[in-house]
């Protein structure tokens, strides 16, 4: 059977650190060793492959564990060296056990090739202790050795039990509205193929989760080509993706860590009630499968179609064919709404979004974050290659990514899209960009506030926002101050003047300053609005009619504009 | 406190009564990045408290105006942001604040008792208690909304104890939307703040990015060589990228001390966000640097891009004048660029 990942051929592994550390075990540098570590996540969710981490000393293992933790959340294969000792190594442990799933101490022998990969397919990031810088340089060198072999299909060493799959078949076959959940795992390591034989046969629509979403670039071609266009492939936080959920009656959930906010184990706000065979092939516990498999996803998909081919299909009469015309009819509400702004001459976050990604190269792979800027570019980037962090949905983290994109798959242009509120996370980032001539683009997203959280207090504290009005800042001068070009628009005309300069070639960074419209409601994300409120949502309720009221008087424009979307596809 | 409304009064929620307790004790600083599950803080304490809300561009820049504003004013600031990638993003603050024994507060809402048993189903899921531990002074949890008032005391009483540092208190985050009559809760034994534990007694503060700038010959050309090098106050890890967020805190903790922190042109740069923030509280900043420095046209380009003032040193001047003139009113804060 064919592997499903991005390539199985030797390349190099992208290291990246900070301060000595970088100049020690020659890994690119970057300014700060948190962003070191978002480059290296950045670096494996772009490729599919390993990639590496290096710190040295207190202050920067502390930063690169906080950048691992959201490498973590998506369970990134995401190697980091630490060269700490002594006292510092008690301070720093309990941080760098905590955002890994697996620490290997080098510091009295040298990495085990072996247990390394073995730890990585377990579940990644894993965190290599050394003593010193030397340490450092040496295990960083090893590991530059070892990863190049490591392949996210690699089962590390795990069974399948056969028997297990044999068990869950019958369950399945019953199904009349079955539906195909994929997540990451699968989509990074499992044969796609035989995912999308077994969608077709079943009839079943399939959903992606959000982190599946940003599946490798190079697996997302090869998965578009799998599925074809006549399975609907459902995108992760739209209407029509919640429906199916909602109204399967059986869900197959192949290498998903079934996450709050793919819609499980949420207690104030169910919408999966169906029974969930889960499929996954290092299976920890969960609260929310009925079934849980230690199988490989693209086996387990062929051993079902096999079984329906065998027994017959019982889906429904126009399961299937329901949801190919609900994802079309999404497509078309959300291109409508950005092209309502094209007629009104106004640059909404909608247009801006649709313009980027309308006009990136083909193979662009964007960058997004968990504001709300991520949600409108995950509004139009469907089905083209999106980095986003998911579990954590992070903000901050997207121009240090980049950089690690940009190494990893050089052949790639990397266009950027966050928010005006977590410019200043990484902005200082851009100088290292600016330094290595990496022509990535960076639209900041500039609506003079936190909007996403605004968005909250619009729905739930009765439109009292307090605190995320942001000040007016000029980005295009901060970013010339690092060394990169920069432009700024308002309007749609000085948008695609922008994109088309966006298109050339360049040996710097490109910053553009996209002056939105303020208080825009994004069509995706409820999910993950009610994965935060969950325990509290029944207390919330009063607040939230009276705070939709206020809104639907005071925001009626933005409130429009969502429902138009919502309501259309609802009705579909 | 029960608040009036259109239906007659109601029980105050969990984030009021935190926010009562803790103004009750004397903090009037909210240091704080937006997340949902703070929001009721936000919202609370902007219903006629007397906290300050400040809101950085980043955690951990949060956490490092927090530490400098414990040791300029011996009382805690409040830190308050988003479960899981917020309290990540704070941690490399909070063991500066432990290094340098600043009495910081870190009142942050974490996942219900029944979700932290799967943390990693459960969106931003984070084992806060875990990961900070080696680096807190102390952590307190809080499951139970009848002990908020006795959790917030235990914690101020950590974090302002021997010697003071910064302490944790985790509350299940329902517990701050939900409302509740204090049943039962804890009378109020006030835990005195201490004296400033930063240059005390001085009439300008002297900051310095990381330890090693305190050999810069620039301190005697500007006059803030012996006795204010001497005394100069750095965070308690040496953190590149973050000296701008200490000063600021340590201009906040004491308002009527202007600071002058000593930086590089890779350290301002760095803290850009920062210098938005300090315009918006409102606080005088300068950027300074000689004006003959190679970094002086850069320095003079952000001051322009930020809004700060732009303060050229002209190296035949005296230490002395030029020292006086950091000292004026007008210049809360000054950012001095050594290059």
């Amino acid at each position: 059977m064919e592997s499903g990942s991005a390539s199985n051929q030797i390349v190099p592994v992208p290291c990246f650190a900070a301060g000595t550390a970088a100049t020690e075990c020659g890994a690119i540098e970057m300014r700060d060793a948190q962003a070191a570590a978002h480059a290296a996540d950045g670096a494996a969710r772009a490729s599919g492959r390993a990639a590496v981490v290096a710190a040295a000393g207190l202050a920067d293992s502390l930063r690169m564990a906080a950048g691992l933790v959201t490498a973590r959340g998506d369970r990134q294969p995401v190697v980091a060296v630490a060269a700490l000792g002594g006292p510092e190594l008690e301070l720093a442990r309990p941080a760098l056990e905590t955002a890994s799933r697996a620490v290997i101490d080098c510091r009295s022998s040298a990495i085990e090739p072996d247990g390394c990969l073995a730890a990585l397919a377990l579940g990644p990031p894993v965190v290599v202790i050394v003593s010193n810088l030397v340490g450092l340089a040496t295990a960083v060198g090893r590991l530059r050795e070892i990863l190049p072999d490591w392949s996210p299909a690699d089962r590390g060493g795990l069974e399948v039990d056969e028997e297990a799959i044999l068990e869950a078949l019958p369950a399945l076959r019953e199904s009349k509205r079955p539906v195909i959940l994929v997540g990451h795992g699968a989509a990074t390591a499992a044969d796609l193929e035989a995912i999308a034989t077994l969608a077709r046969v079943w009839q079943a629509p399939v959903c992606l989760t959000f982190s599946a979403t940003s599946m490798p670039a190079g697996t997302l071609e090869q998965f578009r080509s799998a599925f074809a266009v006549e399975l609907p492939i459902l995108p992760a936080g739209t209407v029509p993706w919640s429906t199916a959920l909602a109204r399967a009656d059986r869900v197959l959930a192949l290498g998903s860590g079934l996450s709050e906010a793919d819609w499980f184990g949420l207690s104030d706000a169910r919408l999966v009630r169906a029974p969930v065979t889960r499929v996954v092939l290092a299976p920890d516990p969960d609260g929310v499968a009925e079934t849980t498999v230690p199988a490989d996803a693209g086996d387990f998909a062929a051993a079902l179609t096999n079984e329906l081919e065998r027994g017959g299909v019982l889906t429904r009469d126009g399961w299937i064919e329901r949801f190919s015309e609900a994802r079309s009819t999404w497509t078309e509400l959300v291109d409508q709404e950005a092209e309502r702004g094209a007629r009104e001459d106004r640059l909404t976050p909608a247009l801006a979004a649709r313009e980027i990604v309308a006009a990136a190269p083909a193979g662009t792979v964007f960058v997004g974050e968990g504001g709300a800027s991520g949600m409108w570019l995950a509004s139009y980037a469907w089905l083209r290659p999106l980095v986003m962090p998911a579990q954590h949905a992070s903000i901050g983290a997207s121009i240090a990514m980049a950089a690690g994109i940009a190494e990893a798959e050089p052949t790639r242009p990397v266009w950027t899209v966050l928010g005006d509120g977590a410019f200043f996370y990484c902005a200082r980032e851009l100088s290292a960009l600016a330094e290595r001539g990496v022509p990535a683009v960076v639209f900041v997203f500039d609506d003079r506030s936190w909007n996403a959280i605004r968005l909250v207090q619009t729905l739930f504290f009765k439109r009292r926002t307090i605190g995320t009005d942001l000040p007016d800042v000029d980005f295009r001068n901060l970013a010339e101050l690092h060394g990169c070009e920069t432009l700024r628009v308002r309007t749609p005309g000085e948008m695609a003047m922008a994109l088309s300069l966006a298109q050339e070639s360049r040996t710097k960074p490109l910053v553009v300053d996209v002056r939105i419209e303020k208080g825009a409601i994004p069509f995706v994300g409820a999910n993950l609005i009610l994965a935060e409120v969950d325990g509290v949502l029944r207390t919330l309720a009063g607040s939230a009619a009276l705070s939709s009221a206020v809104a639907a008087a005071k925001d009626r424009p933005a409130l429009a504009a969502n429902l138009r979307v919502i309501a259309g596809a609802v009705r579909k | 406190m029960s608040r009036r409304t259109l239906f007659g009064r109601v029980a105050p929620t969990g984030a009021e009564r935190a926010i009562e307790r803790i103004v009750a004790h004397g903090l009037d600083l909210l240091v704080s990045l937006p997340g949902t599950q703070v929001l009721p803080l936000w919202d609370a304490s902007d219903r006629g408290s007397a906290m300050r809300l400040v809101v950085p561009r980043s955690e951990r820049s949060g956490g490092f105006i927090a530490e400098g504003y414990g040791l300029a004013s011996g009382r805690p600031a409040v830190v308050a942001n988003t479960l899981g990638p917020g309290v990540a993003n704070e941690l490399v603050a909070v063991a500066s604040a432990n290094r340098s024994n600043s009495p910081v507060l870190y009142l942050t809402p974490c996942q219900p008792q029944r979700k932290r048993a799967r943390l990693d189903e459960v969106f931003q899921g984070l084992d806060h208690a875990s990961y900070m531990s080696g680096v807190a002074r102390d952590q307190v949890l809080c499951d139970d909304s009848d002990a908020l008032e006795s959790s917030i005391d235990q914690a101020l009483g950590g974090a302002l104890g021997e010697p003071t540092g910064p302490v944790r208190l985790d509350v299940s985050f329902p517990i701050f939307f939900r409302r509740s009559p204090r049943l039962g809760s804890t009378p109020l034994r006030k835990i005195p703040s201490r004296p400033p534990l930063a240059a005390p007694g001085a009439d300008l503060i002297l900051a310095l990015e990381d330890s090693s700038l305190s050999d810069s010959l620039l301190l005697d050309r500007v006059g803030l060589g012996g006795g204010p090098r001497r005394r100069a106050v750095h965070p308690g890890i040496d953190s590149p990228g973050s000296g701008l967020s200490f000063a600021l805190g340590l201009r906040l903790g004491r308002p009527r001390s202007p600071v002058v922190i000593v930086t590089t042109l890779e350290g301002l740069l760095a803290q850009l966000g920062v210098a938005v923030v300090a315009n918006s509280q409102r606080v005088g900043l300068t950027f300074a640097a000689l004006e003959t420095s190679a970094v002086a046209t850069t320095v003079r380009d952000a001051a322009s891009a930020t809004g700060a003032a732009w303060m050229p040193i002209d190296p035949a001047g005296s230490p002395k004048d030029i020292r006086s003139a950091f000292g004026s009113r007008s210049k809360g804060l000054t950012v001095l660029v050594d290059g």
